[in-house]
């Protein structure tokens, strides 16, 4: 069974979260909480996330599995105000999710969670440099690289964290000192990265006041935001780009 | 090396971007195609005002002046069985000259109309039956003028003979094609649905692409005659867009394929990569071949789509989705997923366009037979630099997708083994 309450915003940043990298997933449903991971059909990048009871006004639920369409789910949620409660609810004998809001009722068909994707494996990772950056100058950064190429390195020289794109003609370089991030342990890294992914990552990321990024050298990147107050997180890992042999 | 290097360099040609549909270089006929017509030696057929003969059937809509388009059947003068003559499904293993030789014998009957103008003449209404038979149609018509001896090349619509107005047409006993008689029937069912069903019921593409340019297939209001040249990629288009739905819920191919067909100097190669689905076309044009005519370099163009498709079209035109039908068809039938790349490369042979039957027939062809099968990129290219001109590093250079796939690590590559 599941039956929980939950305000608007925080359901639609959490399907936000997920859908940055898949079209649809599997939504695995504890008595404690919500968890998601998946990897987008390249196998580039993956998304956990994972949000517990306290973030919902009410939950109740046994264990169980629910396949999600989430450009419906958005879609669905886009006739919803932020200040909204959110009521779902699992009719179990139709296998379907309820979705209640302000006298609004839609029922929602779900997907065989067979047919979607099966759960990547997560790489243990051992990076060097971890930094904490505010949500805004990564969404600033990406989006400043857009303008000059496709992809964009990521790296640290010391105290220095940087990230770079270059195109034909046109550069972008942004460079933080230790004391204008909320966080870093220093040391040296560079890897480069598809701003295909980051683009759709750094959206999400954008909104949340403190961002944490482990990055090495040719080395997959790890990202990792706090969702609805606390109570829920959101992390990304994502392959680089290797252009020498 | 420096020899391979020096045949490289230059930028590519205008023509192979504008293929005589654009007139880029700013002439009022493309010089090219120009030249093809003055070589390609077409004995009158005619010289009366009438023909009289059977069609495989053929239909032609042109595109000058759209929405008024010329309208009207392709008529050889000989009685029997002329499918061959409009089934390019029937065409592999046909030389340049065999295929100019019975295209040529086809007499294109013309008539203007408005696209959806389906009722003013009992010309257009003939033709729009023809379109749906499935055997050969005997036709009677009378021209205006005397047909012009003349070929009509296009890089995407197969090749035709002379041309002249219609004053009347008659046509024998017609049986339509079931299935397409269906379609054509329901006037509530959308165009595209009318060519997946059809598809799906084994209706060879060439016809659905012939009833679809008659305005055969939409909801009844919707319908209209399309320009052969657009309806022929619009089909190719919506058929390999649905199969590649259903080709992204397979499970991705464990090892690199490689096919091959080589027709009329053109060498294809289509390279199968065990990632997840996405998609390119390189054509690379030798210096003399139909779309490189001046340059002295190897033009090549190439258009890619990623996993989640493309919505502007190609760059290169209608082959990239005659080429992407055919793979998808394959991997659809085989229940696989696959990163596809085909290779192609244009031998001085290849003096002129025969249309995009080219591509799709021959893609189908190279997967009929049995791939070579590799473990790494490497081992690919060893092989493929036996059967292809151009080196592993032009193509790299050239293509996105090799390169995506060369650079682009996944998240498998950082397990600790």
């Amino acid at each position: 069974m599941f039956k929980a309450v939950i305000g608007a915003e925080k359901l639609k940043d959490s399907v936000e979260s997920i859908s940055a990298l898949v079209d649809e997933a599997k939504f695995r449903i504890t008595p404690d909480g919500i968890s998601v991971k998946a990897v987008d059909p390249a196998n580039v990048a993956m998304v956990s996330f994972e949000l517990s009871k306290d973030a919902f006004d009410s939950f109740e639920a046994s264990e169980g599995e629910l396949g999600i369409d989430l450009a419906k789910l958005s879609s669905i949620m886009d006739m919803a105000d932020k200040t909204d409660n959110i009521e779902l609810e699992l009719d179990e004998n139709t296998h379907k999710l309820v979705i209640q809001m302000r006298g609004l009722s839609y029922t929602m068909s779900l997907l065989d969670p067979s047919s979607i994707r099966k759960e990547p494996k997560v790489p243990t990772l051992d990076l060097p440099v971890r930094i904490v950056i505010r949500g805004e100058d990564i969404k600033r950064a990406v989006k400043a690289a857009e303008k000059v190429s496709d992809y964009m390195y990521m790296g640290a020289n010391g105290d220095i964290f940087f990230m770079e794109a270059e195109g034909d003609t046109d550069k972008v370089r942004v460079e933080m000192a230790k004391d204008q991030l909320i966080d870093m342990s220093s040391g040296d890294a560079r890897s480069l990265f598809s701003l295909d992914y980051l683009t759709d990552i750094s959206k999400v990321a954008g909104k949340a006041p403190e961002v944490t990024i482990d990055i090495g050298k040719d080395y997959p990147l790890k990202l990792k935001i706090k969702i609805a107050d606390g109570h829920g997180e959101v992390s990304y890992m994502l392959a680089p780009r290797v252009e020498t042999e | 090396m420096e020899q391979a290097d020096s045949l490289f360099t230059g930028s590519n040609s205008i023509c192979v971007v504008c293929r005589g549909a654009k007139l880029l270089c700013g002439k009022a006929r493309c010089p090219v195609l120009v030249k093809f017509y003055s070589r390609a030696k077409v004995k009158p057929l005619t010289e009366n005002l009438g023909i009289d003969g059977s069609s495989p059937p053929g239909v032609f809509v042109g595109r000058i002046g759209y929405p008024y388009v010329s309208v009207g059947p392709l008529i050889p003068p000989e009685h029997g069985d002329t499918m061959l003559l409009d089934t390019p499904e029937m065409w592999l293993g046909k030389s340049i000259d065999d295929i100019v030789d019975f295209r040529s014998q086809l007499v294109r009957g013309k008539h203007l109309v408005h696209i959806r103008d389906f009722e003013s003449s009992k010309i257009i209404e003939a033709t729009r039956e023809m379109a749906l038979c499935k055997n050969p149609v005997d036709v009677e018509a009378e021209f205006l003028k005397k047909p012009a001896a003349r070929l009509v090349l296009d890089d995407e619509v197969q090749p035709f003979g002379p041309t002249a107005p219609l004053k009347k047409m008659d046509i024998g006993n017609t049986k339509f094609d079931s299935r397409m008689e269906k379609a054509t029937n329901d006037t509530d069912m959308l165009a595209r649905d009318a060519v997946i069903e059809l598809y799906d019921k084994g209706t060879m593409v060439s016809g659905i692409q012939r009833a679809f340019s008659a305005g055969s297939f939409g909801e009844g209001k919707a319908r209209r005659f399309v320009p052969t040249r657009w309806s022929i990629t619009a089909v190719d288009s919506m058929i390999g867009a649905n199969l590649m739905e259903k080709m992204k819920d397979n499970p991705v191919i464990n090892e690199y394929m490689v096919f091959e067909s080589w027709q009329l100097d053109n060498r294809f190669v289509v390279l199968m990569i065990p990632r997840a689905w996405s998609y390119e076309l390189i054509e690379a044009w030798y210096p003399n071949t139909v779309w490189n005519p001046f340059g002295k370099d190897v033009a090549i163009m190439s258009s890619s789509e990623g996993y989640n498709g493309r919505t502007a079209y190609a760059e290169i035109g209608g082959c990239y989705y005659a080429g992407r039908l055919a793979v998808n068809e394959y991997l659809v039938k085989e229940k696989r997923q696959a990163r596809v790349v085909i290779l192609r490369e244009a031998h001085p042979g290849y003096i002129m366009p025969v249309g995009v039957w080219n591509v799709r027939e021959n893609v189908r062809e190279a997967l009929r037979n049995p791939p070579h099968r590799f473990q790494t990129l490497d081992d690919v290219f060893g092989y493929i630099s036996t059967r292809l001109v151009i080196g592993k590093e032009r193509w790299i250079q050239e293509s996105t997708v090799l390169k995506e796939t060369k650079y682009q690590k996944g998240l498998e590559d950082f397990f600790r083994t």
